[in-house]
């Protein structure tokens, strides 16, 4: 924004302030989100690519003394994962920070370390806000949530629910009779197994009742075991999912799914400009984040 | 459904302009004493760091304005952005802060107001548009790079702020507007264009920094 002054922080140039508050900058890296329902890895390169490929299907009943038939493998769709750089700096005079009696007033490395990590926890969370958006697409040209992922050998699948729901133990048990029913890469039914909720903060109680309950939760039918509560489902409810209420999905067990890539995790500097007498205090990090594997997640857009 | 996104005040330095020294380099510039302060319909506001001021012609500088039929839009000639507040005289000690109040009085070379004021050329500048109806979609944003668009206020009488903010609605390639807009803002915050308080990175288009005038009236 631009640098700070005394005038900046005219409170704190006398010992008179009993609290000082601020947004909380202790561990800010582990309080992101994000590491609970993205697979995080290391970047080596400016920009690695995830290939998909897909065969040879199942095998042919053969005739005795017959040649047997032939197999093959295809190359799917490939997905690039370039490293972004983010950055910021925070600008303080000299005199400034001779004259600030208190640290958390400017406390500028601590500020820029929250700045950062919460920048990577709704950078990553921007895959979710955009999951249906046409116009961030991955490796097959379509967005996340999409009824008409392409398979290798041609067909589609879905990773959306036909019929959108809200939170319920029918949406989940819908939704875990679609992943069983997922193809696989070759296009032959596979199946995966449903991980981590994440959903709008709004959604997190409905679905700790959901998933903690060890019988049905709807009114009449307690004596019913709930076999959500038995998928061990973890939930994670993202303050970044911020542009809808209603929307949620399921990360599932495929590889390759929603990955977060650190090229360079955040790096902290600081520096004296000494024409101007400034302190600089700079962070920057550099990454990538997409999803090779479609079938990583499963949507309901309710 | 869209969401607003953060709003921060006035004028943010974004980068140097021209390759310039990457610090925004404060001058130091006085009020009148007595200035009264911007005045529109909603009452005077104070002077506040984020706001655009102009050059008066006894030395001092006072707030960018509109004309005294529309106030709300900016006509005069930019010169810089308040970056700090060095010093004012509040009636009893020589105090340092974050604006300098409406009417501040000073009767000497001690008590004189002065503003760290960055010439408006020297930066890229971040704001904040004015309305979310005129574009809705980065895309929309995008096709105003290169426009031209006018500052507006949006004074408020109780917390004395005067909010400049960019009138979107008045894009347009015509040369006497106040800014031109040269990009979106990068920040990741910025999470929703169809939501209020777009910010976009501008450079000063009306102004009369010497020597990059754009137009020669002295004051």
């Amino acid at each position: 924004m631009s640098t700070v002054f005394d005038g900046t922080i005219f409170h704190a140039l006398k010992r008179t302030l009993n609290l000082v508050l601020a947004d909380d900058t202790d561990n800010a890296k582990a309080k992101m989100g994000m590491p609970k329902w993205c697979e995080i890895k290391t970047q080596n390169d400016y920009y690695e690519d995830d290939l998909e490929t897909a065969g040879p299907g199942l095998a042919s009943e053969v005739t005795e003394g017959s040649e047997l038939p032939t197999g093959t493998i295809r190359e799917g769709y490939m997905v690039r994962y370039i490293a972004r750089k983010f950055g910021q700096k925070i600008i303080a005079t000299e005199e400034a920070l001779e004259d600030n009696k208190y640290d958390k007033v400017i406390d500028a490395a601590k500020r820029l370390r929250r700045s950062m990590y919460k920048t990577i926890d709704m950078d990553a969370t921007l895959m979710l806000v955009r999951c249906a958006d046409t116009n961030y697409v991955y490796g097959d040209g379509l967005c996340l949530a999409n009824s008409a992922h392409l398979l290798a050998d041609g067909g589609t699948f879905s990773t959306i629910l036909a019929t959108p729901y809200s939170p319920s133990r029918a949406a989940v048990i819908a939704m875990t009779s679609q992943a069983m029913n997922m193809p696989g890469h070759d296009g032959v039914r596979e199946g995966y197994e449903l991980k981590t909720v994440v959903c709008p903060v709004a959604q997190w109680a409905v679905w700790e009742g959901l998933v903690k309950s060890t019988k049905a939760p709807e009114p009449g039918a307690f004596n019913e075991i709930n076999v959500v509560n038995q998928m061990d489902l973890s939930i994670v409810p993202l303050k970044f999912w911020f542009n809808t209420t209603t929307n949620w999905g399921i990360t599932t067990d495929a590889d390759g799914g929603l990955n977060f890539r650190y090229r360079r995790e955040p790096r902290s500097r600081s520096w004296v400009d000494n024409d101007a007498e400034v302190m600089k205090y700079g962070i920057s990090a550099r990454w990538s984040r997409g999803c090779s594997n479609a079938r990583g997640i499963l949507f309901s857009l309710a | 459904m869209a969401t607003a996104n953060p709003y921060h005040y006035g004028f943010r330095w974004n980068t140097a302009a021209n390759g310039g020294h990457p610090v925004p380099a404060p001058i130091e510039r006085f009020l009148a004493t007595g200035y009264a302060g911007a005045y529109n319909t909603s009452g005077y506001v104070d002077l506040n760091i984020g706001d655009t001021i102009m050059e008066v012609s006894d030395g001092s500088i006072a707030h960018v304005t509109g004309s005294a039929a529309n106030p709300s839009i900016a006509t005069g000639l930019f010169w810089g952005v308040v970056v700090g507040i060095k010093k004012y005289y509040d009636g009893t000690v020589i105090r340092t802060g974050n604006k300098i109040p409406r009417s501040t009085a000073w009767a000497n070379d001690d008590q004189q107001a002065t503003a760290l004021v960055v010439p408006i050329t020297a930066g890229v500048w971040e704001v904040c548009c004015d309305d979310y109806v005129t574009a809705t979609t980065k895309a929309g944003y995008q096709a105003f790079i290169g426009e031209n668009v006018e500052v507006s206020f949006s004074y408020n009488a109780t917390t004395k702020l005067a909010h400049p903010m960019l009138d979107i609605s008045s894009h347009a390639t015509t040369n006497t507007l106040g800014m031109q807009i040269v990009g979106l803002s990068p920040r990741v915050e910025v999470v929703d264009y169809a939501g209020a308080y777009v910010p976009l990175l501008v450079v000063a288009n009306r102004h009369n920094v010497a020597p990059f005038f754009a137009q020669s009236l002295g004051v």
